[in-house]
């Protein structure tokens, strides 16, 4: 199953399964579904529940958080991520701030679902991964499904079971991408889905080599770099025999960091890659998390790779010398797994 | 691409940034005669969609069926210059260009797969959970590798010593002629570390030094060095007496050797080489052909004494030292370990170790860059 379809199934599924779930956005009716066809179908089988809005990002999740107030459960698409910042206030200053404001009496179970990432040349406006903008948002909550997740699941887990604003971060070369069944024996990665902690909903899955007693060293990422850190991986073992560990994130905030800590210390060596800017960005928080939980003596030497300060190219070309790529990421841990300790 | 019976439809660029296609429509069928300008498909990517036109005329084949992708630049369909030759030809060539199955998943990593060529393993005998090591290749030969080896028919003298001679080169194949002539050795195989050797030279099979353990422990082999290199020799010697191998001397039945002499093993003594009272030989050394190695004088282990040199007497050559062809050495000199001696050269006085020395008399001109 393709992403774009396990996520259009899940909202088929929640429209179906419970009254109080909406959505709206910008050209999301049929025929056309949505730009990414997350949407296709459902303002045919559900009238009324599908809004068609304005070129308005502020005033889409200002109405999302007003019904979510009122006991709603909607769901917001904003066309490209990018157009997030348009409705920042609205996020920061109002929908995550409510149920503090107002002690506690009010919830505001909102999801705002933002298609980010490059590699489709979409140029500087259309391309880019901004979550990073919002990891100091007190009391918001960010995920991302990577091609080993469940889109669909973790979607109506943040529906229906979340009581926060969440920030669902799609990767726009995902949707097209065919989900990979984890649960299938696979000839070079052992899978397995990480225990949860008492702070995370989502899940993490570690990707390890087959037959490998202990990595030599763990890549750590989510969403779209997730094809990234196993493709890197699998290069690195096959022409190197390098063990690297993937630990692929889908609770990008707040950090599962208890449950990264054991595996990211057996290691010693911890490479951190993401699709946003690599200065202040996701890397930062969860190397400086890493550290400040490590015990005195452990060594633990964690390097990260990130997109340059630099604005996103059109020309496919142009992208992938500005994007991380597989290649990078292969020789960022051929590098880190020769440096000494 | 052009062909005398066909020419391939070759899948445009439609943009920049697409390297597949999706095909939404076929306007022709199979086996329809088309003519140059037609339209032909409709063809879909991210952004556009676009109808081609035939660039040639022709019977057409489709290779791609409607709805299927289709990577740029690669071949959807073919002009046929008639019904005969797309009869002929087109079945064959739209399963040639049909998308490839995935290729099985690789079940070694890099490393592994050439120590396997080396050691001449297949693959496909090591079972282990997950994708195949360099660590899983070395332990299977060294279980099964010489287990086969172990089972391997070689033909054993019966009432001579048995010998395998480590080497393949032309020294290897020098003793294995010196052995023959005193009638007291056979000569089962050559050994040999470079994989590129293995064969079967001058009548024996060459098997892999690997197999040392396999081959000589179980038919209780003893083992001649046949080998120039003085590091290797010493490697081998180790290896041998860890594994409990007698390592034998071979001299050559006319070699002289005074009774008093003391040897170690392991050496090789050829014609002509005169060694005389008291005179003491360690473990692996060449004493080649018409060396003269006059009373008490001591040669320590992995030297080499090149054909024609004459030795004094009370003289000690330190161990990995190499005397070249007829160089001469003063009685009472002694010269350290790892020297090179060059050819030709008198040496009248003491010779620091590690030191090359050359004339007449021998001078210091240089030093070993390494200890072997």
């Amino acid at each position: 199953m393709k992403c774009v379809e396990s996520l259009n199934q899940a909202l088929h599924h929640l429209f179906a399964t419970d009254p109080r779930v909406l959505l709206l956005g910008e050209d999301l009716l049929d025929p056309y579904g949505g730009a990414f066809k997350v949407s296709k179908g459902l303002s045919s089988k559900y009238p009324g529940r599908v809004l068609t809005t304005p070129i308005s990002e502020a005033s889409i999740v200002g109405m999302g958080t007003g019904l979510a107030l009122r006991g709603m459960r909607p769901v917001v698409e904003i066309m490209f991520g990018d157009f997030v910042l348009l409705a920042a206030d609205q996020i920061v200053n109002s929908a995550t701030k409510f149920p503090l404001m107002y002690n506690s009496k009010v919830r505001v179970p909102l999801v705002i679902r933002v298609p980010m990432g490059g590699g489709r040349g979409y140029g500087p406006t259309h391309s880019q991964t901004l979550e990073s903008y919002f990891n100091s948002t007190p009391n918001l909550e960010i995920v991302a499904p990577s091609y080993l997740h469940d889109p669909g699941q973790m979607l109506e887990r943040s529906v229906l079971s979340s009581d926060r604003v969440t920030l669902f971060v799609e990767n726009k070369l995902l949707y097209s991408k065919e989900l990979l069944d984890i649960s299938h024996p696979h000839p070079i990665f052992h899978f397995r889905q990480l225990e949860l902690d008492t702070a995370a909903m989502y899940p993490t899955i570690a990707a390890t080599i087959r037959g490998v007693e202990k990595a030599d060293l763990v890549v750590v990422a989510y969403g779209g770099m997730a094809e990234m850190a196993l493709q890197a991986a699998e290069r690195a073992f096959l022409e190197e025999e390098i063990a690297i560990s993937c630990l692929i994130v889908s609770q990008v905030k707040p950090l599962p960091v208890q449950v990264l800590r054991p595996l990211c210390a057996a290691a010693g060596k911890v490479l951190i890659i993401e699709e946003s800017v690599k200065y202040g960005g996701w890397g930062a928080e969860l190397s400086a998390q890493l550290h400040e939980g490590r015990g005195r003596s452990a060594s633990l030497l964690v390097r990260r790779l990130g997109l340059a300060e630099f604005i996103l190219p059109s020309a496919k070309a142009l992208e992938d010398k500005v994007l991380p790529l597989a290649q990078d990421v292969f020789l960022a841990a051929k590098e880190l797994f020769y440096e000494s300790r | 691409m052009s062909h005398d019976k066909y020419t391939l439809a070759i899948t445009p660029q439609l943009g920049v940034n697409d390297q597949v296609a999706v095909i939404t429509d076929w306007y022709v069928k199979d086996g329809q005669e088309v003519g140059r300008g037609e339209l032909i498909c409709c063809l879909e990517t991210t952004k556009a969609s676009m109808d081609v036109e035939a660039e040639h005329e022709g019977v057409f084949k489709i290779f791609v069926q409607s709805q299927e992708s289709v990577d740029i630049n690669q071949p959807l369909g073919a002009f046929f210059l008639d019904y005969a030759a797309y009869e002929e030809l087109g079945a064959g060539l739209a399963e040639q260009y049909a998308k490839k199955p995935v290729a099985a998943a690789p079940v070694a990593t890099a490393k592994a797969v050439r120590l396997a060529q080396e050691l001449g393993v297949d693959l496909a005998d090591i079972t282990v959970s997950g994708v195949i090591r360099e660590k899983d290749v070395q332990e299977y030969a060294q279980t099964h590798g010489a287990e086969a080896v172990r089972e391997m028919a070689l033909e054993l003298h019966p009432e001579r010593k048995n010998v395998a001679v480590y080497g393949s080169g032309r020294g290897a194949y020098t003793i294995k002629e010196n052995l023959s002539l005193r009638g007291e050795y056979h000569v089962v195989c050559y050994l040999d570390d470079d994989k590129s050797k293995v064969g079967v030279k001058d009548g024996v099979p060459v098997l892999h030094g690997s197999f040392l353990e396999g081959v000589a422990v179980p038919r209780g082999l003893c083992v001649a060095l046949g080998i120039a290199d003085a590091s290797a020799r010493r490697r081998i010697l180790v290896r041998c007496r860890a594994l409990g191998l007698e390592v034998i001397n071979v001299i050559h039945p006319e070699a002289w050797l005074s009774p008093s002499v003391k040897l170690g093993c392991g050496n090789h003594i050829k014609a002509g080489a005169v060694i005389d009272t008291s005179s003491e030989i360690g473990d692996a050394c060449i004493i080649d052909n018409n060396t003269t190695i006059a009373h008490d004088n001591v040669i320590e282990s992995f030297s080499h004494l090149a054909p024609g040199v004459a030795l004094g007497s009370s003289i000690t050559i330190g161990e990995g030292t190499i005397v070249g062809i007829g160089a001469s050495v003063s009685t009472g000199v002694k010269i350290g370990a790892h020297c090179i001696i060059s050819v030709g050269s008198a040496v009248t006085k003491n010779v620091e170790a590690g030191m090359i020395v050359e004339g007449v008399p021998a001078r210091v001109v240089g030093q070993r860059r390494s200890a072997d």
